[in-house]
């Protein structure tokens, strides 16, 4: 018997709507790459076209080149890994002379992760990027908890989380996305503080600060004593933070944490996430975040789930 | 020449002790065909979370296969856990390979005149370096450095390739006794090295040092195959950084995953390691 496609088509479901929008971002999925997972994107553009993906959320960048921290920047830990990697960067200038460039061609949107030393920093920073052309958003990062100076300090109380996100929001036309800490006593506190002074998203969460210690030689396994938590180890952390945000706060988040499959991405939406980001699963498998634009499309496929934005906050809760 | 790293499964086709160490064959799909000495594969070990990371092996030997699949050897230590579960891994399982890997040695042409030097199972990819060379004509000697007698693995693959073989080891119970720098200046002291020599070396960090204090007495270019502890291998996580000074004068953190893992010794910032 001879194949009839043209009528097979035809009875086929309507096709997914998987766009989704926070401010300025357009997305054609909900799945990002997190900040300091992927780089600028170079590398892994060799395994598949970036434009496949929502956005990309490139490297922490500072206002100057930084090297980051000594080594041991890493420790492997039960499902899941410590870094302190302390910003190592190619600094703004260069990021926009010689990275953007790459990423513009590439047709995925670009969220930058701005950090800076103070307040003033951060400014200048978010001048900086206002008005340059592929920038999709702009990514406060008062959460990282490797820098000696800046970092999760802003991102820990509220009065100063609000007072980064009121410099940044003068400085640019840009969208903005604040990144939230999982080391704070009431992250919602901050969300609202945050989202008061037109922070027009939030994504969550940074890495959970830990240590790892080596018992024979009762040495701390990083230079730095404690690193950021990432990887599978953190899910449950992470969904517990956008739940809890997304019961302060209207605006959009980005949920992340240990996100690996497409159900994964799935359990942050409804949990509250309009986007999601994949982090550490790029180190186990440069397709990871494909796999999980896959994963996710699957799940809407058998749950006959038709718009990807029905799925956000939609936990029933008993 | 394609040489773009891939991620597939493949089929470990032994896996057994060989002396002190492990020797591990697998079946490569094709990614592998035109590997170069010096590059990596990094190994997920199973498709769980836990472990979570991959674990990174030099390419040790590329046995030729039908249609260009290969098989691939590796040689690794039992070390801690990752080691430990893939020692455990029978023929007919699957570990999931990400290769090839990193740059390969600067220079493997007949103009650069090869002493290799290795330390323990840092042999892994200096036994793909002498097969490789030997290939290639290019003239090479080999310095061979262990513990015990015991621990000088891929001994008959060196013996085979009929160069220059120099054999040291801590005990005495192979060789001569002492370190594999023991040898290497000797023989530096003894000889004239022709016009382009290098050396290209593997081993642990002390050996690495005592390597390049050789090659620096004796001015020859002196090249490491880094290891260092990875996250993802792809370049993208930073966690393998080597610091290595600038023509101006600047410290960089360079990836050894990415740029390296063969770093130029007179470049490395020794005071700055982990």
């Amino acid at each position: 018997m001879k194949k009839k496609p043209k009528q097979a088509s035809k009875t086929k479901t309507p096709a997914l709507d998987t766009t989704v929008v926070i401010g300025k971002l357009r997305m054609i999925n909900p799945v990002m790459v997190a900040s300091g997972c992927f780089g600028y994107g170079e590398e892994i553009s060799k395994f598949y076209p970036l434009k496949s993906l929502g956005a990309i959320m490139v490297k922490g960048t500072t206002l100057e080149p930084r090297q980051g921290n000594l080594l041991p920047r890493m420790a492997e830990t039960p499902s899941g890994m410590l870094n302190s990697i302390g910003l190592q960067n190619v600094g703004v200038d260069a990021f926009l002379k010689d990275k953007m460039p790459f990423l513009r061609k590439a047709g995925v949107p670009v969220v930058v992760n701005i950090n800076g030393r103070t307040i003033e920093e951060y400014a200048e920073l978010a001048a900086r990027l206002d008005g340059q052309p592929g920038i999709g958003a702009l990514e406060i990062n008062i959460s990282c908890p490797n820098v000696k100076e800046g970092g999760i300090e802003f991102g820990s109380n509220p009065e100063v989380a609000a007072r980064v996100v009121r410099a940044v929001r003068k400085a640019t036309s840009h969208t903005l996305i604040t990144k939230l800490s999982p080391n704070v006593t009431n992250v919602k506190v901050i969300a609202r503080a945050c989202v008061e002074v037109g922070s027009d998203a939030l994504s969550a969460i940074n890495t959970v600060v830990g240590m790892a210690i080596d018992a024979k030689s009762r040495k701390p396994i990083l230079r730095q004593v404690t690193g950021g938590l990432s990887g599978p180890a953190v899910k449950p952390i992470g969904l517990r933070v956008v739940y809890q945000v997304r019961q302060e706060v209207k605006v959009p988040i980005i949920g992340m944490g240990g996100i690996v499959t497409g159900e994964d991405a799935v359990e942050y939406m409804l949990a509250g996430a309009t986007a999601v980001a994949v982090g550490t699963a790029n180190y186990l498998e440069p397709l990871a975040a494909l796999k999980v634009v896959e994963g996710l499309k699957q799940y809407m496929v058998e749950q006959k789930v038709q718009k990807v934005t029905s799925l956000i906050g939609a936990l029933l809760v008993p | 020449m394609k040489n773009t790293p891939q991620s597939y499964e493949a089929e470990i086709l032994l896996n057994e002790p060989a002396g002190n160490y492990f020797r591990l064959v697998f079946q490569d799909n094709g990614a592998l065909k035109n590997a170069l000495p010096g590059q990596f594969i990094n190994v997920r070990l199973s498709k769980s979370l836990n472990p979570l990371l991959r674990r990174p092996f030099s390419i040790a030997r590329v046995l030729p296969g039908p249609k260009g699949k290969n098989r691939i050897e590796i040689l690794y230590a039992k070390m801690r856990e990752g080691t430990r579960l893939l020692s455990l891994k029978k023929p007919g399982e699957e570990i999931g390979v990400l290769g090839p890997l990193g740059k390969p040695f600067p220079y493997l042409d007949r103009q650069h005149p090869v002493l290799i030097v290795s330390g323990g199972i840092g042999v892994a990819p200096l036994v793909f370096l002498a097969e490789y060379l030997k290939k290639k004509k290019v003239p090479f000697r080999v310095f061979l450095g262990a513990r015990t007698g015991k621990d000088l693995v891929d001994l008959e693959v060196f013996q085979k390739l009929k160069v220059p073989l120099y054999i040291t080891t801590d005990d005495g119970s192979w060789g001569q006794k002492g370190f594999v720098t023991l040898s290497l200046q000797d023989y530096l002291a003894n000889e004239k090295t022709p016009k382009g020599t290098v050396i290209y070396a593997c081993g642990p960090r002390p050996m690495f040092k005592a390597v390049s204090k050789v090659g620096e007495k004796f001015k020859i270019p002196t090249y490491l195959s880094w290891e260092e502890n990875m996250g993802c291998g792809l370049g993208i996580c930073l966690t393998c950084v080597c610091p290595v000074k600038q023509g101006d004068g600047t410290l960089k953190m360079i990836r050894s995953c990415y740029e390296g893992p063969i770093f130029d010794s007179a470049t490395v910032e020794w005071e700055k390691l982990g």
